[in-house]
């Protein structure tokens, strides 16, 4: 649950699929200045960076994590390009889980005369993973624009 | 001293001395619960003051085990990122409060059990190391258990004249689960442990 940054060049990208709106990578493989190398695991990545991510593009990589995901959500390179991209699929899915799940407890209510503990359960987590993935996206918008400033030093 | 992004390296090696020893004898009451029921041929209206002492053996065990095991993990979550393992999950308490929220406990803490074998391996790129397969076989045999188990109790709770047989093979299957996940997590822990304190040498010394 956070952001992060890695300064460094992609050394290798490992993709998993490509779908309508974003790409899953099994791995972006980054070599850091210091001539170590950083590895970024299961990712899903927004197409328009994803279309970025190559090999030998060199510059400061902005990450992110929520409960089980992670991410790449955007690139200051060292050739002046730049780009951001946050895909809001989880929070949807949170939201239609949230919603679902009300009803189908208000119903059972109502009309069955007893609580579905399973949607009980959906509807009580689906409002906090909401906030997540919410949260995480407005702090990697805001970590994305506090950070304009950067130009990464040339290649 | 070693400390990293704000976390400090903590002794964590008594706690994972005392896990497993927990987890040691929680797997021999488990053997000596189906010695037992198999020395009554299954049935459960013979149980006598052996198999109640050996039940409630392995709920004072268990109970130990949860608390001792529990504050391992916290230890050892924090202790990887003190060695400079970032953008870990959550933090070092949610990877013990995974355990009790609903649904997410049923495949969060495998997630986090094989994190902290990837981040104590390799700490400064852990997402590149691989886990053991025995974090898998662990958590299979540890739902299977718990699952078993959970149906063997709602039986004799629900329906106590009637779950006879039934309940006792679920117990059964539960005990028999119960061996190998926990001697498969005492040896996670003394693997994650030894690793760790390799990892500190390493940065110490460094």
């Amino acid at each position: 649950m956070g952001v992060s940054v890695i300064d460094g060049t992609i050394e290798e990208v490992v993709l998993r699929r490509r779908r309508k709106l974003n790409s899953v990578y099994d791995r972006v493989m980054f070599r850091l200045d210091d001539g170590s190398t950083k590895t970024w695991g299961k990712s899903v990545v927004s197409n328009n960076v994803a279309d970025h991510l190559k090999p030998g593009v060199k510059g400061r990589f902005y990450l992110y994590t929520a409960i089980d995901h992670r991410g790449i959500h955007g690139l200051r390179a060292a050739d002046g390009r730049e780009v951001y991209g946050f895909g809001k699929q989880n929070e949807i899915i949170s939201i239609v889980i949230v919603v679902t799940m009300t009803l189908t407890t208000f119903l059972s209510v109502t009309v069955l005369g007893h609580v579905q503990l399973l949607a009980l359960i959906l509807m009580v987590l689906g409002v906090p993973m909401y906030f997540l993935y919410r949260g995480t996206r407005v702090q990697a918008e805001s970590q994305f624009q506090a950070d304009s400033g950067f130009r990464p030093a040339a290649a | 001293m070693v400390e990293q992004g704000g976390w400090t390296y903590s002794d964590a090696s008594a706690a994972a001395t005392w896990a497993r020893r927990l987890l040691w004898a929680d797997a021999a009451l488990s053997g000596a619960a189906i010695a037992l029921a198999l020395l009554r041929g299954l049935d459960p209206w013979r149980q006598g003051p052996a198999d109640m002492a050996i039940g409630i053996g392995q709920i004072i065990v268990f109970i130990a085990c949860a608390f001792v095991t529990l504050r391992w993990l916290y230890l050892a979550n924090a202790n990887a990122r003190a060695l400079g393992a970032t953008d870990l999950m959550g933090s070092p308490g949610l990877a013990v409060g995974w355990f009790f929220i609903p649904l997410a406990n049923l495949f969060m803490p495998y997630v986090t059990v094989r994190d902290m074998w990837k981040a104590s391996a390799d700490p400064r790129d852990w997402q590149a190391a691989s886990a053991s397969g025995a974090i898998v076989l662990w958590w299979v045999l540890w739902l299977a258990g718990n699952i078993a188990g959970t149906i063997s109790l709602r039986l004799w709770l629900e329906y106590p004249k009637e779950a006879g047989d039934a309940g006792e093979i679920f117990s059964l299957v539960s005990n028999l689960a119960s061996i190998p996940a926990a001697l498969i997590l005492a040896w996670i822990i003394g693997n994650i442990q030894a690793m760790q304190e390799h990892a500190r040498l390493k940065v110490a010394l460094a």
